[in-house]
């Protein structure tokens, strides 16, 4: 996957044209014909073939489907054919070839894709995107809470964001900053485990005693031995100091 | 290949489509090359490179002077040639082999050639390319065992990017070789004569395997294997020849195996599914992923089970237990159309729980009975270029079997068991009954489908849930 970066545009399509004829099962016939005017785009330019009979119903879609890219040029129906595969199949790239042997991982979940003008703030952080959390953070977007009821430094806990959640604090979000259930960031990085994220919270004093809407702690909520010993090991710290 | 395949291809066709490809490729070639004006002995060198998967970094070099972007396309263009060429000679070899035709229309269940006289079998094993020799491991020499084991793990995929890799462990090996009846002549070694380094390893056990109302005596095929720096040698093919001469010796003439990769023809095509355990893990090392609007919260909370079994009765199974366990299975198995038939000495092997290798549980009632039963296998793999974890520890679903207990309760027990072992993953396959509680127990579809083959055996096409073998 990752050194799908460097691969250049025709060795992408030639092994996206290969992945494609071999998954032809597992693919719609819509975007199969989207594949095919995109392949005739690339590998002969634009379509200035007769239009097929009307009664050879097959030809003459998948004629309509390279004629309507129109001008475009080759190497833009290159990409757009592997950008088409990506979003069918992100993972299509260490499937291209099954071999003997088989081993499967779990299929990435079917999402609609989106551009990223619409994208909001809440997906920057998701997608741990700090550059446009930078340049699109407004103050007051810090204490909204999405449709989960959720604010940004959860979600960025929740995904172990260390440096998402170090720039938004930095930015004047609370460290305490409740959920629609009474959480706090320390309850998510406690019960997802997420070490990192915990101790990144911590420094950024934390408060170790909030309870959520269910009267928990984020030390009810923690599972991981690791972050019960690192929370236990806090509050006796902060017990010491106190007395 | 191209993709003018809106329709389905059929064996004819895509003969035909592979010398398309073929002769399309060529004249590509022909006219890049000609626009590059490069030397003959760049183009010759491209369009002679049939080694796919070593470019031969000095024979390229011709082309180097030529800008990346053409080096590219060159390279793209002779990768076709090349698959197109190793399609046709995959192709060109299972059109030897007595298995069912691509586009066959099959509506009987019998073999596809009659079984031969010993005199006319070959006697002496098939030639191996220069350099090279047969060799039948021990594997109960400690030795053998670990070449073994290090062949498998560092060749057993084809894919180098791969994330994942079997990490078969040589007890697992060894379980896995030597059920009743196991041949050390059917475990098949391939060495470098000089260096004695094993490059090419496969394997046969012996079975009885019911298709439809017929139960033959067939060999298992498993584990073939040929080192990444031998792939172009065409060993692949001489080692099937090979395992099926030895087998076919023993008055065996039909094998079971499973692929990746479609070949002809699959008798059935199933697919993994993938129930976490250890869902950050997994998330960690890319084996699953989040979706956009999921928290990692929620998805452990999804995942989330009981800290033991629930079905009163439950348990590990016991040597005691054997023969009703057996029976049980026995029973069950019947009703598919491809499934094996164990002896009591072969449920025994494969049933006995094992550490780390393969664990089964059962429910009993009050009287004694057996009315369930549950297994899983352990195989880990190894997680490429991960800074924290080495490991995926994988359990995936052996045979199950549930007259009194619902299926959900059972297999949830399963995944109890699985996971107080710290299996991270819960695997298995839609064939038997498994889809029925894929959904309620939170099962996610993998990305990979498994062919199912039979080798001189021809037979109708099966649906996943008409099939009743692992081949692990």
């Amino acid at each position: 996957m990752s050194d799908s970066d460097t691969d250049t545009v025709d060795e992408l399509f030639h092994l996206a044209t290969e992945h494609v004829a071999k998954q032809s099962n597992s693919i719609g016939s819509a975007d199969l014909l989207i594949f095919y005017g995109y392949y005739k785009q690339a590998t002969n330019g634009p379509c200035k073939e007769q239009s097929p009979g009307l009664l050879q119903l097959q030809a003459k879609s998948k004629w309509q489907a390279w004629r309507n890219l129109g001008t475009m040029s080759q190497s833009a129906a290159r990409q757009a054919y592997v950008q088409k595969l990506q979003e069918l199949q992100p993972n299509w790239r260490s499937r291209r070839n099954p071999g003997w042997v088989v081993h499967s991982i779990e299929s990435v979940p079917l999402e609609d894709q989106r551009l990223d003008s619409e994208k909001t703030l809440f997906d920057h952080v998701k997608e741990n995107n700090l550059d446009r959390l930078r340049e699109l953070l407004q103050p007051s977007d810090l204490v909204k809470l999405d449709e989960h009821g959720m604010a940004l430094i959860h979600w960025a806990t929740d995904r172990n964001a260390v440096e998402i959640i170090q720039f938004l604090v930095r930015s004047g979000a609370s460290v305490n900053q409740r959920d629609a259930e009474q959480q706090t960031p320390l309850h998510y990085a406690a019960s997802c485990g997420h070490l990192e994220a915990l101790q990144c919270l911590l420094e950024l004093h934390a408060s170790l005693e909030l309870r959520d809407s269910d009267g928990q702690t984020c030390y009810d909520v923690a599972d991981d031995e690791q972050i019960c010993q690192v929370l236990q090991t806090e509050r006796e710290r902060l017990a010491g100091s106190a007395s | 290949m191209p993709n003018e395949n809106a329709e389905d291809l059929s064996g004819q066709e895509l003969k035909q489509k592979a010398k398309e490809v073929a002769d399309a490729s060529e004249a590509m070639l022909e006219k890049v090359v000609a626009g590059l004006n490069i030397q003959d002995t760049a183009s010759t060198n491209a369009a002679g490179n049939e080694d796919a998967e070593q470019p031969d970094g000095a024979k390229n070099e011709a082309s180097v002077s030529a800008n990346a972007s053409k080096q590219a396309l060159l390279q793209a263009v002779s990768d076709a040639m090349a698959s197109t060429r190793q399609m046709a000679k995959k192709f060109a070899f299972w059109s030897t082999q007595p298995v069912t035709k691509l586009d066959e229309q099959v509506t009987t269940n019998e073999c596809i050639e009659p079984n031969k006289e010993i005199s006319e079998i070959r006697a002496l094993p098939y030639t191996l390319p220069g350099g090279f020799k047969w060799v039948t491991l021990d594997l109960n020499d400690a030795n053998d065992l670990k070449e073994l084991y290090t062949l498998l793990n560092e060749n057993y995929v084809e894919d180098d990017d791969a994330m994942f890799r079997f990490d078969y462990q040589p007890e697992f090996l060894k379980w896995s070789l030597q059920p009743p009846g196991w041949k050390r002549d059917w475990h098949v070694g391939v060495r470098v004569e000089k260096s004695g380094k094993l490059v090419g390893f496969i394997s046969a056990i012996p079975s009885k395997l019911k298709s439809y109302d017929k139960v033959l005596k067939v060999v298992d095929i498993n584990f073939l294997c040929v080192h990444k720096k031998l792939r172009s040698k065409r060993v692949a093919p001489v080692l099937i020849r090979e395992i099926t001469r030895r087998v076919n010796l023993t008055g065996i003439f039909q094998a079971a195996y499973t692929a990746g990769v479609v070949l002809p023809t699959p008798v059935a095509t199933c697919r993994y599914w993938h129930r976490s355990l250890n869902p950050k893990k997994l998330v960690d090392v890319r084996f699953s992923h989040l979706a956009r609007n999921m928290t990692m919260q929620r998805t452990m909370k999804l995942y989330k089970l009981p800290d033991q079994p629930k079905t009163k009765g439950y348990r590990r199974i016991t040597a005691k237990d054997m023969d009703k366990a057996h029976k049980l299975l026995e029973d069950y198995l019947k009703r598919f159309q491809l499934s094996p038939v164990f002896s009591k000495e072969e449920f025994r092997h494969w049933f006995t729980p094992k550490e780390g290798i393969i664990d089964c549980f059962v429910v009993a009632d009050e009287k004694g009975n057996i009315t369930d039963l549950t297994s899983y296998y352990c195989l880990p793999s190894s997680v490429m270029h991960h800074p924290v974890h080495k490991t995926v520890r994988a359990a995936y679903s052996f045979y199950n079997v549930s007259t009194k207990t619902p299926w959900l309760d059972l297999m949830n027990d399963a995944l109890i068991s699985a996971r107080n072992v710290q299996m991270d993953v819960y695997n298995a396959l839609d064939l038997m009954e498994n889809k029925k509680y894929f959904a309620p127990l939170k099962f996610g579809a993998g990305d990979g489908n498994l062919q199912y083959y039979l080798y001189n055996w021809r037979c109708p096409s099966m649906q996943p849930e008409e099939i009743a073998l692992i081949l692990m």
